[in-house]
């Protein structure tokens, strides 16, 4: 028998030329798909290429038409990139490691539109809404002050509250001391009483059977007296007890027009501290919203730095998936990363014009290069901006020097119609200025710690006030109008949930001298004049409590006249009963001395 | 698929060597057990075709091989893992580790290195297992096959009828 079948290597050839001939017929399809299936699953929406190029000598790659969606808005692109081009390194790739000198990127656009939707699955409403920074909007304060007697109508004041309350608690106590007059004893009983003494004191007289009687009798009401006594004692002592707490309710009351002159005066009249404060106020919001815009931008690159990250943790470590095990890792002679673009060129399209610019050293393992990732962008005469610059690096080449910086440079850039406060009181628009803005911004765990420069010149400021508005809205108005240039400062500090932020401008500084003293004397004309309204109108009301305690003066003489009466009788009683009760025994004594 | 499975009955049933049979059925668990994309399967596909083996019995194999590794996936990860991690081998994966020519052939895969080792240790007994298989049968079960009544069943359906087909068409060869 023969041992070899030589025509099979023929078969061999071709079996071996066909996968390759299939190979390098689908593996533009094959690149294309994985980019799109590996970037979905990265981006949780879709990605979607428009076609990927292979060439195997010089061996590279070109991309064009990336988008990437917004898993936020499905129906734009976060990004869309129409070109992307590089060269791969051979040696390395045989290494499964992408190595590539210089890639460009060409014109990269944000917010773009999508023709279909790039959600992928239904996301719950819930996870958009959760972890959204709820926070208050600024809103100037009402500028001129109102009149007192408009105030104290739709102003409900707390010491009226108290008084209201404390009439209330007053004609309780009457009630109870109603309730409580009917058990004690009245002029009916009193005439009993004397009825009773009067019997016992004549029993008392009589012979001893009756003196007995008297004596049995005389123990009883002084049983029933002592029982009236103590009642009488208990209820004033609970009447006392009310008069004490109503008479303190009153004297806190009495303290109170004072709480609701401060709380009026700090609702209606501006201070100088609220001039220092302007700046917050006008400018507070625009730098919330765009703080909040580069939270958002923050959340979307993070994934993909934390990626950076995780790319660290040993093969070994995961749980490997069914049917395709676990890649172990050797230590390599020449350690490379498994991704490292040294240079990519970008070109970035924004609504203003085209910026250039360069990300060096992009790489999913810094620790290996030891390099940081490092970005510089550039752009000149724009529309509507002299020139943009931004720069800044991705650290991630040690866990404790792990850092984000970005620099941002605005030069010239013209604002036209930007509303700082849409307050219907005081709207502020900033009609036009040319801005010089510098962001330095640094991100350490998650944290920002921002710093923002602005000087602002050829400065337009405009406040559409109407005719009758007060002095002070006036003032502020014409001074707004006079500012040419300003400067504003923020800082900002903490996380996407719980920044803050500290604003200052010499716009607050110009608003002070301006119409601070303007300020200052009419809010004191107003405090005099709503301290002298606030007290005419509370002075009755707590007048007329003092008034409804004299009842209680009269309830505390009425028992005392009971008191006094019965303490009287008592002591009746217990006379007649040290008189007549010694004598029959005192005769019996004699008598039986004698014998 | 039937008419391969009727070409393996007639070779179990004829005269070619039990060697070509075994030596088929062992090459195809060599490439059904390992993942079917792996670079070194052009080993055992060179071997089929430049061996005088019997093909049939391969492609049979092969699918029967692709389904037992799905099931024995599990075993092959734990065979991969201890044998890539063993101490005393740990110098000769770091140098293929660091050729990319044996870095191609992705052996650091645990999947793929249990189900190699797997198959070879099973190489050689396998081929003589199945050799004195295909002896035992020839000589004892395949009269008594003929006479069973299963197989006069079986021969009166459609399955036998491509069997037949296959023998004359081979028998006019």
């Amino acid at each position: 028998m023969k041992f070899f079948r030589w025509q099979g290597l023929i078969a061999f050839v071709i079996i071996v030329a066909l996968i390759l001939g299939l190979w390098f017929l689908f593996i533009d399809t094959a690149i294309k798909n994985t980019i799109e299936t590996v970037g979905t699953k990265i981006n949780g929406a879709m990605v979607n290429v428009g076609k990927a190029d292979l060439t195997l000598s010089p061996l590279g790659l070109i991309v064009t038409k990336l988008e990437v969606t917004d898993r936020d808005e499905p129906m734009k692109n976060a990004i869309e990139v129409d070109r992307i081009a590089f060269l791969m390194d051979f040696g390395h790739l045989l290494h499964h490691k992408i190595i590539v000198d210089e890639m460009t990127v060409h014109r990269i656009k944000t917010g773009t539109p999508r023709k279909k939707s790039g959600e992928i699955k239904k996301r719950a409403i819930k996870e958009k809404t959760e972890g959204k920074v709820v926070s208050k909007s600024l809103t100037l304060p009402k500028i001129d002050i109102p009149d007192v007697k408009e105030i104290l109508k739709s102003e409900e004041l707390q010491t009226l509250m108290a008084v209201h309350a404390i009439k209330g608690n007053i004609q309780d106590g009457k009630e109870k001391w109603k309730e409580k007059e009917k058990q004690l004893p009245d002029s009916n009983k009193l005439e009993d009483y004397k009825k009773r003494v009067d019997n016992a004191k004549r029993a008392l007289k009589g012979n001893i059977k009756d003196a007995l009687k008297g004596a049995k009798e005389v123990k009883a009401i002084r049983k029933d007296l002592r029982n009236d006594l103590e009642r009488i004692e208990s209820v004033k002592k609970e009447i006392k007890e009310d008069f004490r707490t109503l008479q303190a309710s009153i004297k806190e009351a009495e303290t109170l027009p004072a709480e609701d002159l401060k709380r009026l005066k700090k609702k209606y009249s501006l201070s100088s501290e609220g001039l220092a404060n302007f700046s917050q106020l006008l400018f507070g919001n625009k730098v919330s919203n765009w703080t909040k815009t580069s939270f958002a931008w923050y959340e979307k690159v993070n994934p993909y730095l934390e990626k950076l990250r995780d790319s660290k943790i040993k093969e070994e470590e995961k749980k490997p998936e069914r049917g395709k095990g676990l890649n172990i890792a050797f230590k390599e002679f020449n350690p490379m990363p498994d991704l490292f673009v040294r240079t990519a060129a970008l070109t970035l399209h924004i609504p203003a014009g085209e910026i250039k610019g360069e990300i060096r050293d992009i790489t999913s393992d810094q620790h290996l290069t030891g390099k940081a990732t490092t970005f510089g962008l550039k752009g000149e005469k724009l529309d509507g901006m002299r020139a943009v610059k931004l720069n800044g690096e991705i650290n991630r080449v040690s866990e404790l020097k792990e850092k984000d910086s970005i620099n941002l440079k605005i030069s010239g850039y013209d604002i036209n119609s930007v509303a700082l406060s849409d307050s219907p009181d005081f709207p502020v628009t900033l009609q036009k200025a040319s801005a010089d803005i510098y962001v330095n911004t640094v991100i350490k765990n998650e944290r920002f710690n921002s710093d923002l420069k602005a000087e602002f010149k050829a400065v337009k400021l405009m406040s559409d006030i109407g005719k009758d508005s007060g002095d002070i809205k006036k003032a502020l108005a014409s001074t707004l109008s006079d500012v040419k240039s300003f400067n504003l400062r923020a800082d900002l500090v903490g996380g996407k949930d719980d920044f803050q932020i500290k604003l200052s401008s010499d716009l607050d500084d110009i608003l002070k001298k301006s119409v601070g003293n303007m300020v200052k004397r009419e809010s004191a004309r107003f405090e005099k004049e709503l301290k002298l309204a606030l007290s005419e109108k509370v002075k009755d009301p707590l007048k007329g409590l003092e008034a409804d305690m004299e009842d209680f003066d009269k309830i505390e003489e009425k028992l005392n006249a009971y008191s006094d009466k019965l303490d009287a009788m008592m002591q009746e009683i217990k006379e007649s009963e040290k008189k007549k009760l010694k004598l029959p025994f005192k005769k019996s004594l004699k008598s039986l001395i004698k014998r | 698929m039937l008419s391969i499975i009727a070409k393996l009955l007639r070779v179990l049933n004829s005269e070619t060597n039990p060697a070509q049979i075994s030596l088929a059925f062992c090459l195809a668990m060599l490439a059904g057990l390992t993942p079917f994309s792996s670079l070194h399967n052009l080993m055992p596909l060179f071997l089929v075709l430049i061996l005088r083996v019997n093909l049939s019995s391969f492609l049979v194999g092969l699918a029967f091989f692709s389904g037992v590794a799905y099931l024995l996936d599990p075993v092959f990860h734990q065979i991969g893992l201890g044998v890539l991690k063993a101490e005393a081998l740990q110098n000769l994966w770091t140098q293929c580790y660091n050729n990319p020519f044996i870095r191609l052939t992705r052996f650091n895969n645990t999947i793929l290195m249990g189900s190699l080792v797997f198959s070879l240790l099973f190489f050689i007994p396998l081929f003589m297992a199945t050799n004195l298989f295909i002896r035992k049968y020839r000589d004892h079960i395949l009269g008594l096959v003929q006479k069973s009544r299963i197989m006069k069943a079986l021969k009166a359906s459609k399955f036998y009828s491509i069997y037949n087909r296959v023998d004359q068409i081979r028998g006019k060869g």
